[in-house]
């Protein structure tokens, strides 16, 4: 199966983010072939996005020998660049425009269908909430002759006259300005052309309002900001649209998530200052993608058009049983936090220690590995952002004012919506790395619920780093020796985690 | 299950799908996107929220879908606006043209729109004003018809917006220039009639010229709504136009004008180019138009205008005339317009169809009574034979009713009591409740506070002098303001007789099956023929066997369905399809009930009064504790007596609130306040208000026609004044007050009396009792005693009432009495609650036997009990007893606590001989009530429930 994620605009960035750590957990085994739709690619959220999948990608490239459930998502970008402007932004862009004047300067239809204002407003930060303007630019930039969309369609063209099933899909807000222009404009692009084919799918994910933001005072008549009151009437408006296609809407499915409640977040207009903690309703979008990716051919293909939503016990809250597939979802993420917490607070430190270097054991199983501290560097790069990215999702932020991204977050109060993990417990291990002298303890386990019903998990007893050290021997033992080292110090933190969460977790 | 949506209205249904699973929504509109709070669009913005670019035509799309889309009204606005610069190019010099638009394939934006329209497009016109693009008509598979543009400059036109920069509805907008909005009615009229190519010929159409008709015709039919008064003025306005005739309608030059500043004749204007009128001669189709110019009538035409000078004025008195009801909406079909006869003057309906408006009583000597199935939209004025002018009327907004909700159906519970009839509704999901009848006269002539007099000559020759209002209001609204539960069953009809008020199928009404009439029911359901068939199993027994009954009846019915039809309209709910419920007195006998279950082929749809009270406090009546409910009506008593839900006994007695109106017509001095000296003094009769106050002397006339409501009416409409002026502040020592008081308490005591025998002839064991106090006629004995009803009684009188019961019973056990938060809705409400109460209400197989009602039981079917059923302590054989020993203790334990000098059994033995040998065999009613009746008649001289 070929499978094409696109994600679009601010939203679609930091869902982004989701598909990189989800990518990491293991839930995507087949190579994705990912782009991102946007105007502005200095926005910060964008920015954070990139390192997070560099990140990745640094740690997926040393990774030549399978392993189990870790890194195993092949992100594949068309033909060179992961990001695609839209030609609003950047005037090194050859088919920059600045303005829907300047786009199609004294055009009668732009005279009837737009106001005056909409006609001339700058688009620097994008499309000011707009969704009908970005239609006209995705339209305008889109030509299956020219790259990216040379390639990409080149691709679904030969896998489906080999019979090969395609599955695009595409992630965005239904409120926003890019994503909820770009989605239905690039369906519609998409099942024009490959509509035909019988082993073709579109669908995607359509956000509805899950933040809020105040506008600075003194900024509310500059029309810079899109005006958070305008989201749900807009979202309401878009699907309403959808409903007068009738037929003619060329997607298979359309998962529709929100929230209840609005988290407040920092106003923006984009740009580089845009920088937005992560969301459980981006998680959410992503199982979406993985929903579609992995359902039958025959419930895809031959069903109609289906508007699709996730269940959850009680209104608000977000607990394990609420994410899909939960027993597996579960699974995954205690290890992986567990193992990024094992990699961070023990085997970072151990491994940088002079005297461990000469231990025999790293000689033994570590020692042959080229610039290994480059990569243990890369490897704790990659388990911070995931950690923040964990715990973005349980807090809630105020004002970030001149602090750094990582102390924002952990200077905010927890969402008490969030049933996953102890807020406070990621922000004690995020701000006290254990040290190993006087550890002894992960302060990860510090994560501890009140109880099983509330949906957390509390660890059956706490080890102490010399349990750790004696299962990271028993694995090292087992190992395959044809992995690299970098393969094998995974495989023993991956393997210990896992050996950690079966012995203290109990489902 | 819950879900990760956003905040919807209601949950969306997530059937047995678990936490953490993916379900489908399988109606994205009705369940997700309609459940979408949305309470504010931001309009300048709208055009820019769809992801395409024709988001200005997918808004229309939108709204034509969903004529309830919130931006229904605000889009509509603006194509009306659009059509009135089209149909009034003429008039305004306005340059409209609508250049076809050639998508070019060679053009990148042209691209770009055809890729993204979703369908084909199969022709697309711009239009421009004055070069200006202002909208744009387009046809596809898609939508097809007309749309606006976003934004645009019209600074001449005078419905346009210059701060939204749009154009706007210029009627709904009020938006008059030199020309007046009327003129804008007519023209859009003609735009919607005329439309052909011919008549938009100097608009370069190219392709799209041949569809013109087709476009037309949808979008205006959206576009018109059923509740936009520019379909009432469309209707009625045919082309062509004769602008080249004059325009008045009298051919001597002459102007007629209305003296009242309440009405205008049109065309009549003092100064100014302001007025017009224009309306459809029913037969030939001719129209005419005219606005007026200081002494210069003139005619506008599509094309030109024309005028002509008038010789003279005359100020002429305008008869009062009034129009019912005061809404409009497309569905309705039944207006009336009254008018009082006055002088040569007479006004005559113009309605928007060809069907001639009926007039039932042109030839009343005081009245005129049109009926139309259609809007009247217009009066014509005529002065002896010869047309003056129209009155026009005018419909707000508010007075414009949204169309029916087609989900808004009402269930109806009708409870006919002897004076009042109390209705309740019910929609589907909600709870009953009691409707008010509001006041919808609306007067058309003069206003209400000018109504005037006219001269009514009875059947014996005199003449009094009636307030038109009065008669009107009892004529179309038989409401009270301070008692909107009831209706008094007072009724006029509209003919010269004043109706006497009876009983109604002896307390039942005949409604109807399921539907309302006229829709469903044959009309004739009412008349005579059709009551007589339908009663004749045992007509014998019927007081209202006489044809003038029958007659009465035949119009009070449809007339009290066409009010409540008028308010369900009012809410939005659907006038012909209505389940009614209705109520039968539990004296009927099962004859009686099973004829009438047969008329009406659905037993489901009615119950006893009894059983419907019982619903109505259903939770209570269901405990073990015995429970009596003492409904008492306007003439007539019920009494049920239900322990764990089940009806042991009930009775029923023609002893009620009609004491209070016997005793008035025996007193009519009552009405007049005198001094201790028994002196009348002037102008006592203040608490009558000014308005009856004026009329004293002839509302004593019809208090000798209404005996059993008269005194109901008046409580009703005056009763806060009449405790207040005439017992609070100095009628407490009044003579005449007092004998009511004690006649009414010991009605009243006498009934407790009968409930607490009726208790013990159960046998049932308890040490407990809760009395439910039901009906009107409780709230009348509070005004009595001088208290304003709150649900509670004054302590004395109460001790004195659970005193008698007591008595009556024989063992002091506790006695609960309880009062209704709305005395009189019991039974209407109950009728409602049955078909959802979880409660089961059961009637004991003997609950009838041992009970008289009015016509229950036969003397020689119980001869051998009758005496017992007088005195149910004591045997005595063929022949009735001297002493009434269950009287005796009652009238001993009443002159104990408050009334004395009551006359002994000895004293009314005759009277009570006499009386049940006039019934002969039947007996009516328990016989305690006869001897109880024959004391009344004996000590206050008042025969109530005696033939």
């Amino acid at each position: 199966m070929n499978l094409y994620i696109i994600t679009i605009g601010g939203t679609g960035s930091k869902c982004f983010e989701a598909i990189v750590h989800l990518g990491a957990m293991g839930f995507f085994k087949e190579p994705i072939n990912i782009l991102h739709i946007d105007a502005d690619i200095d926005n910060g959220n964008w920015q954070r996005t990139f390192d997070i999948l560099t990140a990745y990608n640094n740690n997926k490239k040393h990774i030549t020998h399978e392993q189990a459930e870790l890194f195993t998502a092949i992100f594949k970008s068309p033909p060179k660049e992961i990001f695609y402007p839209l030609p609003i932004n950047d005037p090194a862009v050859p088919t920059y425009f600045n303005s829907l004047d300047e786009y199609f300067p004294e055009y009668e239809l732009t005279q009837l269908l737009y106001t005056d204002k909409v006609r001339k407003d700058s688009w620097g930060v994008g499309f000011k909430g707009r969704a009908s303007l970005g239609s006209i630019v995705i339209t305008g930039a889109f030509d299956w002759n020219k790259e990216p969309w040379n390639t990409i369609g080149q691709g679904i063209e030969l896998s489906l006259q080999n019979n090969e099933e395609v599955r695009i899909f595409l992630i965005g807000s239904i409120f926003g300005g890019t994503g909820a222009s770009i989605f239905p404009s690039l369906g519609k692009l998409f099942g024009d052309k490959f509509g035909g084919y019988q082993n073709f799918a579109i669908s995607g994910s359509l956000l509805f309002p899950y933040f809020q933001y105040k506008i600075p005072e003194g900024e509310k008549e500059s029309g810079d900001y899109a005006k958070p009151e305008n989201f749900l009437p807009k979202s309401k408006l878009h699907l309403q649209y959808y409903e007068t296609l009738s037929v003619l809407n060329p997607f298979k499915r359309i998962y529709i998530l929100g929230e209840s409640y609005m988290k407040e977040v920092p106003p923006g207009k984009g740009g580089s200052e845009q920088e937005n903690p992560s969301h459980h309703i981006e998680l959410l979008a992503v199982m979406s993608a993985t929903d579609f990716f992995y359902t039958t051919s025959k419930n895809i293909l031959e069903n109609k058009m289906q508007y699709r939503y996730l269940c959850r016990a009680a209104d608000r809250i977000t607990d394990w049983t609420a994410l899909p597939d939960s027993a597996n979802t579960t699974k995954k993420f205690l290890v992986f936090t567990t193992m990024a917490c094992f990699f961070v607070g023990f085997w970072y430190p151990l491994l940088k220690e002079k005297d461990f270097k000469n231990s025999i054991w790293f000689k033994k199983y570590l020692a042959s590995d080229s610039n290994f501290d480059d990569k243990l560097d890369n490897l704790k790069k990659y388990f911070d952002d995931y950690l923040l990215w964990l715990l973005g999702i349980h807090v809630n932020c105020g004002d970030k004012g001149t602090q750094s991204y990582k102390d924002w977050l952990c200077n905010s109060t927890s969402d008490n919506n969030i049933h996953l993990f102890n807020s406070e417990g990621i922000k004690d291990f995020l701000t006290k790395p254990t040290n190993i002298e006087v550890g002894e303890k992960l302060a990860v386990f510090k994560w501890r619920p009140k109880n099983k019903e509330q949906g957390y998990y509390e660890p059956n007893v706490n080890l102490p780093y010399d349990y750790l050290w004696e299962d990271a021997c028993r694995v090292a033992k087992k190992i395959k020796q044809e992995f690299t080292p970098f393969e094998k110090l995974l495989h023993i933190i991956y393997e210990t985690g896992e050996s950690f969460v079966s012995k203290n977790y109990s489902s | 299950m819950n879900s990760f949506l956003p905040k919807l209205d209601n949950p969306i249904v997530t059937g047995t799908a678990e936490s953490g699973t993916w379900a489908d929504i399988h109606n994205i509109r009705d369940d997700f996107t309609e459940k979408i709070t949305v309470y504010k669009y931001d309009v300048e913005e709208i055009s820019s929220f769809i992801p395409n670019m024709w988001s200005r035509i997918v808004l229309f799309k939108m709204i034509t879908k969903s004529k309830s889309h919130p931006l229904a009204s605000h889009l509509i606005g603006e194509i009306k606006g659009l059509f009135a610069v089209i149909a009034l190019r003429n008039i305004y010099n306005f340059n409209v043209t609508m250049p076809i638009y050639k998508f070019n394939v060679n053009n990148t934006l042209n691209n770009i729109a055809t890729s993204l329209f979703p369908h084909t497009i199969s022709s697309f016109h711009l239009i421009k004003v004055e070069d200006e693009i202002v909208g744009g008509c387009i046809d596809s598979d898609y939508y097809r018809g007309f749309f606006t543009g976003a934004e645009y400059e019209l600074p001449n036109v005078p419905w346009f917006d210059k701060k939204d920069k749009i154009l706007k509805d210029p009627v709904v907008n009020n938006m008059t220039g030199h020309i007046e909005v009327n003129i804008i009615k007519d023209a859009l009229g003609c735009w919607k009639n005329r439309i052909s190519v011919n008549d938009i010929n100097n608009i370069d159409l190219g392709e799209w010229q041949h569809s013109v008709p087709t476009i037309c015709s949808i979008e205006e039919q959206f576009l018109l709504p059923a509740a936009h008064p520019l379909k009432a003025i469309t209707k009625y306005t045919k082309p062509p136009l004769p602008f080249d005739k004059i325009l008045l309608r009298n051919d001597n030059n002459v102007m007629y004008e209305s003296q009242s500043k309440d009405c205008k004749i049109l065309p009549i204007n003092a100064d100014g180019f302001k007025e017009l009128y224009s309306y459809s001669k029913q037969k030939n189709q001719e129209i005419n138009c005219a606005i007026e110019d200081k002494n210069v009538t003139v005619g506008i035409g599509q094309d030109k205008i024309t005028s002509k000078t008038y010789d003279k004025k005359i100020t002429i008195e305008l008869p009062t005339v009034c129009l019912w009801p005061d809404f409009m909406a497309d569905d309705w079909d039944e207006y009336y317009i009254w008018q009082g006869k006055s002088g040569d003057i007479t006004v005559e309906p113009i309605v928007e169809s060809d069907v001639i408006p009926q007039h039932p009583n042109k030839g009343s000597s005081y009245s005129i009574t049109w009926i139309t199935k259609n809007l009247p939209i217009a009066l014509k004025v005529i002065k002896g034979e010869q047309e003056i002018g129209i009155i026009e009327v005018k419909y707000s907004k508010k007075q414009i009713l949204d169309p029916v909700d087609p989900d808004k159906t009402y269930e109806i519970g009708f409870d006919f009591g002897t004076t009042h009839t109390t209705i309740a509704i019910k929609s589907r999901d909600g709870e009953p409740e009691i409707i008010k009848i509001k006041d919808r006269i609306r007067w058309l002539t003069k206003s209400k506070e000018n109504i005037g007099e006219f001269t009514l000559v009875r059947d014996n020759g005199k003449e009094i002098r009636i307030n038109q209002l009065d008669f009107i209001e009892r004529d179309f609204m038989p409401s009270t303001p301070d008692i909107p539960a009831t209706m008094p069953t007072l009724y006029k009809k509209r003919t010269d007789e004043i109706a006497k008020p009876k009983e109604i199928l002896d307390g039942i009404a005949v409604v109807a099956k399921k539907q309302f009439p006229p829709y469903d029911i044959d009309p004739n359901v009412f008349s005579d023929r059709v009551i007589t068939l339908m009663t004749e199993p045992f007509i014998e027994r019927l007081k209202w066997k006489g044809e003038p009954d029958r007659k009465y009846i035949g119009v009070y019915l449809p007339h009290l369905i066409k009010l409540v039809k008028a308010e369900i309209r009012s809410k939005k709910g659907r006038i012909n399809d209505q389940t009614v419920r209705w109520a039968y007195p539990i004296a009927m006998d099962e004859d009686k009930q099973k004829a009438l279950k047969k008329f009406f082929n659905n037993s489901e749809l009615f119950m006893p009064e009894s059983e419907a009270v019982a619903y109505c406090f259903e939770a209570k009546i269901h405990a073990a504790t015995p429970s009596i409910s003492i409904d008492i009506g306007g003439g007539t008593t019920d009494i049920a007596l239900w322990s764990s839900g089940t009806l042991y006994l009930e009775s029923s007695i023609k002893l009620a609130g009609n004491v209070c109106n016997e005793f008035i017509k025996r007193n009519p001095d009552f009405l007049e306040k005198k001094d201790s000296d028994d002196k009348l003094i002037e102008n006592k009769i203040v608490w009558f208000n000014e308005k009856y106050g004026k009329y004293a002397e002839q509302f004593k006339i019809i208090i000798e026609d209404k005996p059993e409501s008269t005194l109901s009416t008046i409580l009703s409409l005056y009763g806060d004044v009449f405790a207040d002026n005439y017992i609070n502040y100095g009628g407490s020592n009044d003579k005449n007050l007092k004998n009511l008081n004690e006649l009414i308490l010991f009605s009243y005591c006498s009934l407790l009396y009968y409930a607490g025998l009726m208790l013990s002839s159960t046998g049932l064991q308890c040490n407990k009792v809760d009395i439910y106090c039901a009906g009107n006629g409780w709230r009348n004995f509070d005004w009595i005693f001088g208290h304003r009803f709150d649900s509670k009684f004054d302590s004395n009188l109460e001790n004195i009432m659970k005193k008698v019961f007591i008595e009556s019973l024989g063992s002091n056990i506790n006695v609960n009495l309880n009062r209704s938060s709305q005395p009189k809705c019991e039974v209407a409400i109950g009728l409602l609650e049955k078909p959802n109460s979880k409660v089961k209400l059961t009637i004991s197989p003997n609950a009838k036997k041992s009970i008289l009602g009015e016509d229950g039981f036969y003397i020689d079917k119980n001869v051998k009990n009758f005496s017992y059923l007088i005195e149910p302590n004591n045997k005595f054989d063929k022949s009735f007893p001297k002493t009434f020993i269950q009287y005796e203790k009652f009238i001993k334990c009443i002159e104990a606590v408050s009334i004395g000098n009551l006359p002994s059994s000895s004293i009314i033995f005759d009277d009570v001989e006499h009386e049940i040998k006039q019934i002969g065999l039947a007996i009516k009613e328990p016989p305690f009530f006869t001897i109880v009746k024959a004391a009344i008649r004996k000590k206050w001289g008042v025969i109530v429930g005696w033939d």
